[in-house]
């Protein structure tokens, strides 16, 4: 897995973009990513899941801490992009009800225009 | 299961990482579709996981038995662990709204949704997955 951090809007919007499988063995990489997103303090977080291969529960766990986190300093934390075998773990464990789903990083941002 | 294969690991995510891709390989070389063949990754990751960080809860002295083979069309994986075992029955559902934001708890729901068929042995320390290709 590898994640690039990068930031838009002129730093209020920060892109942790992942590559890769988001398994067991890459969570402290996960958590270190979002961590140096949150420190540029956007006011809105998404991760890219554009070229996510694999996520399997403990990523999802990551994912929901970094949205607790980030509600819990009034952040908006969105997820951009997910492939079909992605989306259908987010839909089966009902997660799109927690998170917000955006087709592309443009989508995110416009609505938080 | 007609090709049986067993292999043993500690209860390290190095171990892990090493049984998951012998048995993946096997997985393509069987020729499963590519849903069957994510399902089959994604239950057996929920399965290993739990069993070395639930079941051994990281205790590097303790096994976790993977057992898979191939029948037909049938792919069938077991994976047991040293623990204490545990009652799949009594795991909350994580799509209740009190549970939805809670970082865990949902590699059961998991496995039930993406295999087959799902049994744990009466001790609650052994599962076994089964996933059955839809092409002949």
């Amino acid at each position: 897995m590898n994640t690039q951090v990068r930031q838009l809007a002129d730093g209020k919007v920060g892109v942790v973009a992942v590559e890769g499988e988001i398994d067991f063995s890459v969570l402290p990489q996960m958590r270190e990513a979002l961590d140096e997103a949150n420190a540029f303090e956007p006011t809105s977080l998404l991760v890219d899941l554009t070229n996510v291969t694999f996520i399997a529960s403990d990523g999802l766990g990551v994912l929901i801490e970094a949205h607790r986190r980030a509600d819990d300093v009034g952040r908006k934390f969105d997820l951009v992009h997910p492939q079909p075998h992605i989306l259908g773990i987010l839909r089966q464990t009902q997660l799109t009800k927690l998170f917000r789903v955006f087709e592309s990083i443009d989508d995110a941002m416009a609505d938080d225009a | 299961m007609q090709d049986s294969h067993e292999i043993v690991i500690p209860s390290t995510p190095s171990g892990r990482q090493q049984a998951e891709d012998i048995i993946m390989k096997k997985v393509d070389e069987f020729g499963f579709s590519e849903e069957a063949r994510f399902s089959i990754r994604l239950a057996m990751e929920e399965a290993v996981v739990n069993a070395i960080k639930h079941g051994n809860r990281f205790d590097k002295d303790k096994k976790v038995t993977i057992r898979y083979g191939f029948n037909g069309r049938t792919f069938t994986l077991s994976v047991r662990d040293e623990g204490q075992g545990f009652d799949p029955g009594g795991v909350p559902d994580p799509t209740a709204p009190e549970n939805i934001t809670l970082p865990y708890g949902r590699g059961l729901m998991l496995m039930n949704a993406y295999m087959d068929r799902v049994e744990f042995s009466p001790a609650g320390n052994e599962v076994t997955l089964v996933k059955t290709t839809g092409e002949d």
